[in-house]
């Protein structure tokens, strides 16, 4: 679906660089991107929606190449969600907000009212149309932008650190919302440094550092290989550690318990 | 955040006293005010901000850009004030609707200079001195230290701003918003999905700033401290002497 | 070591809000001690930190009734001005917090402002930069630092004007794990020099390390209040009040709902109560 090929990137400063890059991206995935800041990360995500252009290599998205596509045709198949909800809030109704992508892309009205309907509710954002996106709480806001990238269909969404400024409760119910969308079909691909949320929902974990991606595989292989999380600084949560005790691929609470009986340590 | 229009470099501006870059941009301002009816006299104050701006180590690359973009100022002046003094003076050039004289030649440079001299002055002066040290400065000129303060941090949130701006044009693009299609009142009201979320973000901005503010106690003290003071060295006072003998001697031309 | 911060039925509503965003709050931290605060957002945390830091009502209207006192302090009298050695607050946003363009001119502004000798000014910069490590950063541009080191640097720059208490409001949410440790460790140190500190965390699995005794925020009002192993262990309850219990909690609610009957641990040392690892 979305393909890097020998990807070389950078902004032009010494220091950064992303050089011969090739990772795909499938339709049907759960990915998780982890690394540190500055490792990559969202310079990875603005290059899958062509708001970079690869210096060398192609970006193909659904065979389309960035570098000769318009990013708007691009965004039909890949949406972003930028890490701040507010930098795309600008209306004074949602139905406007939301709909703002469908009637640049010159769709009627009757189409738009009812699109907007439909990807409100996959975002769990029961609101009147008429309601002012400024009155949303942070989470509403949130999920505000992601229906407004959704609105145009996309088949893979990328979201940004998503989980920024959101407490625990409305971190599980956005996972819940990707989870939706995936069984639905869409890709997801989440750049959080929550380990805990990708070890539930996440299919795959992709590790940047310093432009390159050092690992990629799936989420039980990676999240439980401590040794190789703490060497690189990140910190694993207790459900990994003792997955790595027990000797284990495994990351949820159920699966965990399950194991300990299964191996007569209780 | 208020990370301000400073670029660390070491360069010849970047080593003067805060003071004495102050009163050669006021010099500027002075001298250009004094030659902004004729071009040919305020030219050597152009020249000499030019001069500024490279000994400021902010490459000639950026000097350029910002010369290549007064280039459109220049001909909109020279087209308007040329027009109004179309009646003085000899003819130079004569094409359908435009006239232009040789007096609206030198008023028409000198209105240009008029404006980008102290622009490119000032320009020099925030870019080679931390926003710290502009403020100390501006107390040193006993402006009230509020409004020092003020003026500073307004400065610095430009840059904040310009990024903000960019972040927000990209993602609006995504969106399908085609910034260069359309007639004039179409494409202005093309740009609320950009004007409004950066508004909104330079209010939220405002509000977290002052919030720091705050805390750090600004205005706390009328006798505020100041652990870092620039001193005043030989440099300074040479750069002083030949700055006010430079723009003195125009400013006495222009006055002529 | 007596009380530094009493709060007694403390509510709050701003000024245009019908809704009391603080409801009958009481707490009591001694000195040198460290409370974490939980709570879903909304929950009144932040609200809290801003009242005891003098900042509502006298920057943020606000209606405010009850008793706060901080080290002997009506923080609510006295406003933040008045607070000047008693309270400092560390926001979550290292981006906002950093304003200048050196590490030094950033520590020393606070103190500076005061109208502090120079000798003194420099005296508090060597002791942040003792206690909090910053030897290698203090000779650089804050633009230029990481997110952890830039709220490393904007805890350093609340210390320099000697609070009592610390109040960090989520200080490690918008930090990668870098950075995260970074801090949590700046704070573990802290606690160590005796500062009376307060911190709005989400980071479960830390605060039952570092936390003397956890308060769990929700409405406005505080649900559940005492030392971490006491609250951690109440899976179900933390879980209803918004908060994530520690994995190894999570496993041993899991293993008591198979009808096995192992005690709950929230730390992770404490694994070979379930059978993991050794004592």
């Amino acid at each position: 679906m979305i393909v890097f090929d020998k990807v070389s990137f950078n902004y032009g400063d010494k220091g950064f660089e992303i050089k011969d890059l090739s990772v795909e991206i499938g339709r049907g995935e759960f990915i998780g991107v982890i690394g540190h800041s500055g490792a990559g990360k969202t310079t990875f995500a603005k290059l899958a929606v062509g708001l970079l252009k690869p210096i060398s290599g192609r970006v193909l998205v659904d065979g389309m190449d960035t570098k000769t596509t318009p990013v708007s045709d691009l965004a039909r198949k890949v949406g972003f969600v930028h890490q701040n909800p507010e930098l795309m809030i600008f209306s004074s109704t949602i139905l406007d907000e939301v709909g703002f992508a469908l009637r640049n892309l010159g769709y009627p009205e009757i189409r738009i009212k009812d699109a907007v309907g439909r990807v409100l509710e996959s975002v769990d954002l029961i609101k009147p149309l008429n309601f002012p996106p400024h009155a949303l709480s942070f989470g509403e806001k949130h999920r505000l932008a992601i229906a407004s990238v959704l609105v145009m269909e996309p088949d893979v969404l990328i979201l940004d650190e998503p989980t920024t400024g959101l407490d625990y409760g409305r971190c599980l119910q956005l996972f819940r919302v990707l989870e939706n969308l995936h069984r639905n079909g869409k890709s997801v691909v989440v750049i959080t440094h929550d380990l805990d949320l990708l070890g539930m929902f996440a299919k795959r974990i992709i590790v940047f550092e310093k432009g390159k991606i050092i690992r990629d595989g799936s989420t039980e292989e990676v999240l439980t290989d401590i040794s190789f999380l703490e060497e690189k600084g990140f910190i694993p949560t207790q459900l990994q550690r003792l997955a790595n005790m027990l000797g284990v691929k495994k990351l949820t609470p159920q699966e965990i318990a399950e194991q300990i009986i299964k191996k007569k340590r209780i | 955040m208020l990370s301000g229009l400073y670029i660390e470099r070491r360069s010849f501006f970047h080593s003067l006293d805060p003071r004495a870059k102050l009163v050669w941009a006021l010099l500027v301002l002075a001298a250009s005010i004094v030659t902004q009816f004729n071009g040919f006299k305020s030219f050597p104050i152009f020249v000499s901000t030019i001069v500024a701006l490279i000994l400021s180590g902010i490459g000639a690359g950026l000097a350029a850009i910002l010369i290549f973009n007064s280039l459109i100022f220049l001909l909109i002046t020279t087209l308007v004030w040329a027009g109004m003094y179309s009646n003085q003076g000899n003819m130079v050039l004569d094409l359908w609707i435009i006239k232009v004289t040789d007096v609206g030649l030198l008023v028409a440079s000198g209105k240009f200079f008029l404006i980008m001299s102290p622009v490119f002055a000032f320009i020099t002066f925030f870019v080679t001195t931390k926003p710290y040290h502009v403020s100390w400065t501006l107390e040193k000129f006993r402006v009230p230290p509020k409004l020092s303060t003020a003026f500073v941090i307004a400065v610095s949130l430009l840059p904040t701003m310009v990024k903000a701006t960019r972040d927000v044009i990209d993602v609006q693009r995504l969106r399908g918003l085609a910034l260069d299609k359309g007639s004039i009142p179409e494409r202005l009201r093309k740009y609320i999905p950009i004007i409004v979320p950066v508004i909104s973000r330079l209010l939220s901005d405002v509000w977290d700033l002052s919030m720091v503010l705050a805390s750090r106690y600004v205005g706390y003290s009328k006798k505020r401290t100041y652990l870092l003071e620039p001193k005043w060295v030989k440099r300074d006072t040479l750069f002083l002497l030949f700055s006010i003998i430079f723009y003195g001697v125009i400013l006495l031309w222009g006055l002529l | 070591m007596g009380p530094s911060v009493v709060v007694k039925n403390l509510s709050a509503k701003y000024i245009g809000s019908d809704t009391w965003t603080v409801r009958a709050v009481d707490l009591q931290v001694n000195k040198g001690e460290m409370v974490v605060i939980m709570g879903p957002s909304g929950c009144g945390k932040t609200t809290l930190f801003r009242i005891l830091a003098g900042l509502v009502p006298s920057l943020i209207p606000g209606t405010v009734e009850g008793e706060v006192t901080v080290e002997g302090v009506d923080v609510v009298r006295a406003g933040y001005k008045q607070l000047v050695g008693v309270v400092g607050l560390v926001y979550q946003n290292p981006e906002m917090q950093v304003i200048t363009r050196s590490v030094l001119e950033e520590l020393a502004m606070g103190p500076e402002n005061l109208g502090l000798s120079r000798e003194e000014i420099q005296k508090r910069i060597d002791w942040v930069t003792h206690v909090l490590n910053l030897y290698d950063l203090l000779d650089k541009d804050p633009q230029s630092l990481s997110g952890g080191e830039k709220q490393l640097i904007a805890i350093a720059s609340v210390l320099t004007i000697k609070p009592k208490v610390l109040l960090l409001d989520e200080p490690t949410s918008m930090l990668d794990h870098r950075g995260t440790r970074l801090v949590l460790e700046a704070i573990n140190q802290l606690k160590k020099e005796g500062l009376t500190i307060l911190v709005a965390e989400h980071r479960v699995e830390w605060a039952v390390e570092a936390a003397d005794r956890v308060a769990v925020m929700g409405r406005g009002t505080i649900l559940l209040e005492g030392k971490p192993e006491e609250i951690f262990s109440r899976v179900e309850d933390i879980q209803r009040y918004g908060v994530r219990p520690p994995g190894i909690a999570e496993v041993a609610y899991e293993l008591r709902k198979k009808g096995i009957d192992v005690p709950i641990p929230v730390k992770l040392e404490d694994s070979w109560k379930l059978g993991v690892g050794s004592k």
